[in-house]
């Protein structure tokens, strides 16, 4: 463990629910790092996310996950000492639209993005991991164009399908239909649904279902995709918050309803994508090895022969 | 001393309906604990309270206030002792909370068995057994839900009882042919049929209505398979 003397703090770089986070200096080697300041007067001790998040991300070592270097105790907070990195990628967007209008970004950036967010949800899948919490907030990007996965304070491990309640699970608009709809019993497929969602909002600079509240985040998710039947999602109806009175709309044609947003012309190959990670039934969902084999990332796997 | 620890644990764990992650990760935070500080015996309570409270926070979704963490204590720790131990714990421990839980390994190797519920059910009270008897502190969670499906598979009176498609699901043993897990497999037989150390609370756990049919087969299996002599144990 280091001692908080060895860092400066500088300016505040995020405000989160549990934790306000700034930009320090290691005075002794002269690196850049980020401080997430966790405050510990709270009535029940230690929150429960700060040590979920800790234990989880001293395991998980990759390229493009956040590197948490150590932690500090002081009398009444704790500070997580991680790798600085420029912006998270909401942020990011945010300096990229111009006026009031929002853009999507490039074609090849948005690939690149996304690629290295499978690389970092998949190395979170295969060790048992389960985020939970995807959204460009807590994805963090710097200067080189890398992209790395943060915030891990709702990640679980499982093993499991995990039983939880749904508030607890992924901001809404990132909340896949089948926690919507109360299912208790989730799992990886959840975090691909909410790549889907970045995915989409990368393309066109703003995000794909921001609902409101449970009932019109469903809605304009079967607007979108269609709504459920028992034969598209075998026991779709026996979901908790299924109902039956739920419009019926038909799937809609993604690339129609994207293009107007984007920067440039969408092919049928990242539209099918799209559709792999924003399948309704989790059962169908593609998962991060898969989509790191979609023919969009050609170009990155052919570059490497081991694979 | 251990026993005791385990059984304050157990009724913690009780009372606030937990999973059973959460009660093996707790009884492991303890152990580890344990292993590298000297805790006073008025401080053994706090500790045992303190693993089951920073376990759940791992695991649960539902958390217990610390009050009641505290109420259950009967007054031997109150709820500000509760914080400090927790700080402690955390930072003795380096943060490292996270565990390959047994129950994963499990539902694992169930797959092997289409998670045949009977033996699944069986396989779960010897493998709570084995979590509370000292005698297994060292063994590798993976190794001990293998061998808690092994017996169990021998008291539903599997056909087969292990074949490559569990040595695959169990991450590569042998059952058959590794000496260490045959020998581990007698333990906790012996284990079950006379126990070495008393585990009240577990005891009075498995025999309340949910648990009581199955734990009678499963000490009657063992006590008969003391006396016989472990005959024809590891033979397909
Ligand atoms: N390593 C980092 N480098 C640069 N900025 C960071 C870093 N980590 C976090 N931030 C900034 O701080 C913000 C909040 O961080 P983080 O999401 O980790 O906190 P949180 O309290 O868990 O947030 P939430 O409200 O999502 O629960 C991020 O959205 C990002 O803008
Ligand atoms: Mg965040």
């Amino acid at each position: 463990m280091s001692s908080s003397s060895q860092f400066k703090q500088l300016e505040k770089l995020g405000n989160g629910t549990y934790a306000t986070v700034y930009k320090g200096l290691n005075k002794t080697t002269g690196v850049y790092v980020a401080l997430k300041e966790v405050k510990l007067d709270s009535e029940e001790g230690t929150p429960s996310t700060a040590i979920r998040e800790i234990s989880l991300m001293k395991e998980l070592k990759h390229d493009n996950i956040v590197r948490l270097y150590d932690v500090i105790h002081t009398e009444n907070k704790l500070t997580l000492v991680f790798e600085y990195m420029d912006k998270d990628l909401k942020k990011y967007m945010d300096s990229r639209t111009t006026g009031n209008s929002p853009q999507g970004l490039e074609l090849s950036l948005v690939k690149y993005f996304q690629w290295q967010l499978f690389e970092g949800i998949s190395f979170c899948h295969e060790n048992k991991i389960l985020h939970r919490d995807l959204k460009p907030q807590n994805l963090l990007i710097n200067n080189k164009g890398q992209l790395k996965l943060g915030d891990f304070g709702l990640a679980r491990a499982f093993g499991i399908p995990v039983n939880t309640f749904s508030s607890e699970v992924v901001t809404l608009w990132y909340r896949a239909p089948d926690v919507l709809m109360g299912s208790r019993s989730y799992s990886t497929s959840i975090d691909m649904w909410s790549c889907g969602c970045i995915l989409a909002e990368m393309l066109t600079g703003k995000p794909l279902f921001p609902g409101t509240n449970d009932e019109e985040q469903l809605k304009l998710i079967f607007d979108m995709m269609g709504t459920p039947t028992e034969s598209t999602w075998p026991t779709v109806t026996t979901l908790p918050k299924y109902n039956s009175n739920f419009s019926i709309q038909v799937p809609k044609d993604l690339k129609k309803l994207l293009q107007p947003f984007t920067k440039e012309q969408l092919d049928d190959i990242v539209i099918d994508l799209l559709n792999g990670l924003l399948q309704l039934n989790p059962s169908m969902r593609l998962s991060a090895k898969q989509a790191l084999h979609h023919p969009w990332f050609s170009e990155y796997y052919q570059q490497q022969p081991h694979q | 001393m251990r026993a005791i620890l385990v059984s304050w644990l157990l009724e913690g764990h009780e009372k606030f309906q937990c999973y059973p992650e959460t009660l093996y990760l707790a009884i492991n935070l303890m152990d580890r604990f344990l292993s590298k500080n000297k805790v006073t015996l008025s401080k053994l309570q706090l500790l045992a309270v303190t693993s089951l409270f920073i376990a759940s926070k791992f695991e649960e979704v539902n958390l217990p206030k610390l009050s009641d963490y505290a109420y259950i204590t009967d007054g031997a720790a109150s709820a500000q002792d509760i914080k400090s131990a927790e700080m402690y714990m955390l930072t003795s421990l380096q943060f490292n909370i996270g565990w390959p839980n047994p129950m994963n390994f499990l539902r694992r190797i169930s797959k092997a068995d289409n998670y045949d519920f009977e033996t699944r059910n069986i396989a779960k009270i010897l493998l709570e057994y084995a979590i509370c008897c000292h005698r297994f502190v060292n063994v590798k969670p993976s190794v001990l839900s293998a061998i808690a499906m092994f017996i169990a598979r021998r008291i539903t009176k599997k056909s087969i009882i292990w074949d490559e498609t569990f040595t695959h699901y169990s991450g590569g043993i042998d059952a058959l042919n590794d000496p260490q897990f045959k020998r581990y497999c007698k333990d906790l037989i012996q284990e079950v049929s006379s126990p070495s150390t008393k585990l009240d609370s577990l005891m009075i756990k498995f025999r309340e209505q949910r648990y009581r049919a199955l734990f009678s087969k499963v000490l009657h299996w063992c006590r008969e398979q003391n006396e016989n002599g472990f005959n024809k144990l590891f033979t397909n």
